[in-house]
């Protein structure tokens, strides 16, 4: 089993945290949130994407607004919520606690 | 040459390759089951179309317009599996782990009883330690006079015995599913394969409720000793009386009242013998309930079932033999009374009206005596 495969359910786990960072920096669409997401280990599809933000939009962490697009259908934008920057920085504030949790475990370097 | 097909895709018309559009239609439609319970299935299944027109209009240029077999594909592997959105994860003590509260029903429990269950199911129902609903039992008992022995009785025959885990699960108001009984299975298991969490279960399945509850159970187990002593006195006092009564009756020689005389000595004795056994058979009881404590598994149980059903038929013979030594004496006296002159007109005092014949001493202050004369009752003493 490679590392990978044994942060499977941790990689899946931190996705709603990861989306919510990306979508606290601009107002973006899917398209946007998965092309950040491609060139990293959390690379996933819309098939993932968009049951989670709907997912989040009814937990009102997230709302969208439509924008008409130049090319094709009108596209969905998201931005944060006041709820959804709350957590956001509990999450972070959480990571971190996380992070040097792992640091300070064991003496291994 | 292939067929194409028309579709609508967001609100824009597309034209798929025949086999494209199966394999689309295919993915939609997973992807419908897969969001079942999604509330906002069908927004997402909007999202999905949306998302697929805007992928297929990279593939399309002005001389081509239809969107091939091999594209839908690509396009299809770009949206990746659709995976539900899980609940926000609830931990381990999270609601979801809780057991879902159920319809209760009471049966008789009886792994670890004494007796018949009663206690330990009606314990297990309203979810409070067994010690408590038996002391309560031993309390009413004495109330009682032991009258409650005939309801632990009925009890054990009415009530109906949690023999499948179903039943256990329903006596406790405790949703039962195969599931529920694997994980418990499996918890068990990894509990008494790990010695550390063997004592740990250990300690924890001791029914400890802090600081308080340990001072409140030895005390009870003081309390439970104290009333071994009291009642095994009680009974010991009990036994010899009844003993030394039947003695009494048999060799001695009993100077009865007149009125008591005309009873026979083996009724008095059947009614010295019910006395002593509805006194005595709850005591006996309540002395094994406190010694059995200690005694272990299903022998216990057992040998309490055949206890409590013997002394609960002769608690009731008693009272039968009773009733009828009662009735019979009651007979005896009024006959003794009739024959005497005397009459009965309630209360404390008999009239007599005959002299020569109701002279007896040992009715003391409690005759008056009459005569009558010229047609009118006069009292003379």
């Amino acid at each position: 089993m490679t590392a990978t495969d044994k942060f499977l359910p941790l990689r899946k786990g931190l996705l709603e945290f990861l989306v919510l960072k990306i979508v606290s920096a601009k107002k973006v669409y899917v398209a946007d949130i998965l092309a950040k997401l491609h060139a990293t280990d959390f690379a996933t599809g819309e098939g993932t994407l968009y049951p989670l933000l709907s997912r989040l939009r009814r937990e009102k962490l997230l709302e969208y607004e439509w924008v008409e697009s130049d090319a094709g259908p009108p596209r969905k934008y998201y931005q944060l919520t006041a709820g959804g920057k709350k957590q956001l920085q509990e999450l972070e504030e959480y990571w971190r606690e996380i992070n040097q949790t792992v640091q300070d475990l064991g003496g291994t370097k | 040459m292939n067929k194409v097909v028309n579709v609508n895709l967001g609100g824009t018309a597309y034209q798929l390759e025949e086999k494209a559009y199966e394999k689309l239609q295919k993915y939609l439609d997973e992807a419908r089951s897969k969001l079942a319970d999604d509330p906002d299935k069908d927004e997402i299944l909007a999202d999905f179309e949306r998302a697929i027109a805007e992928k297929c209009d990279n593939y399309l240029q002005k001389r081509k317009t239809v969107v091939s077999e091999a594209e839908i594909q690509k396009i299809i592997k770009e949206m990746g599996s659709v995976e539900p959105a899980e609940k926000p994860s609830k931990g381990e003590h999270g609601m979801a782990s809780e057991p879902e509260i159920q319809p209760k029903r009471l049966y008789t429990l009886r792994d670890g009883s004494l007796l018949g269950g009663v206690c330990n199911g009606l314990a297990a129902y309203f979810n409070v330690d067994v010690t408590v609903v038996r002391l309560l039992f031993v309390l009413l008992l004495f109330m009682s006079a032991g009258f409650w022995i005939l309801v632990y009785v009925l009890a054990v025959l009415l009530i109906p015995e949690a023999r499948t885990p179903e039943q256990r699960a329903e006596l406790r108001g405790e949703k039962f599913s195969a599931q529920d009984v694997l994980k418990r299975a499996k918890q068990k298991y990894a509990d008494v394969s790990d010695p550390e969490r063997w004592q740990e279960m250990r300690e924890r399945t001791k029914p400890t409720l802090g600081n308080l509850g340990r001072a409140l159970r030895s005390v009870l187990k003081i309390a439970a000793f104290a009333l071994t002593i009291v009642v095994s006195i009680g009974v010991g006092l009990l036994t010899a009386l009844w003993l030394w009564s039947i003695w009494w009756l048999t060799f001695g020689d009993p100077q009865l009242t007149d009125q008591l005389n005309t009873i026979s000595s083996w009724t008095i004795a059947a009614g010295f013998t019910s006395v002593y056994m509805l006194l005595a058979l709850p005591l006996l009881l309540l002395m094994y309930l406190l010694s059995a404590r200690k005694a272990e598994g299903k022998e216990r149980s057992d040998t309490g079932r055949i206890l409590i059903g013997v002394s609960g038929a002769l608690w009731m013979v008693a009272w039968a033999v009773l009733i009828c030594v009662g009735f019979a004496t009651y007979g005896r006296i009024s006959d003794y009374q009739a024959s005497h002159g005397y009459f009965n007109v309630g209360g404390s005092h008999n009239i007599c009206i005959n002299e020569n014949l109701c002279n007896d001493p040992d009715q003391g202050d409690n005759q008056r005596f009459y005569r009558f004369e010229n047609g009118q009752l006069l009292e003379i003493r």
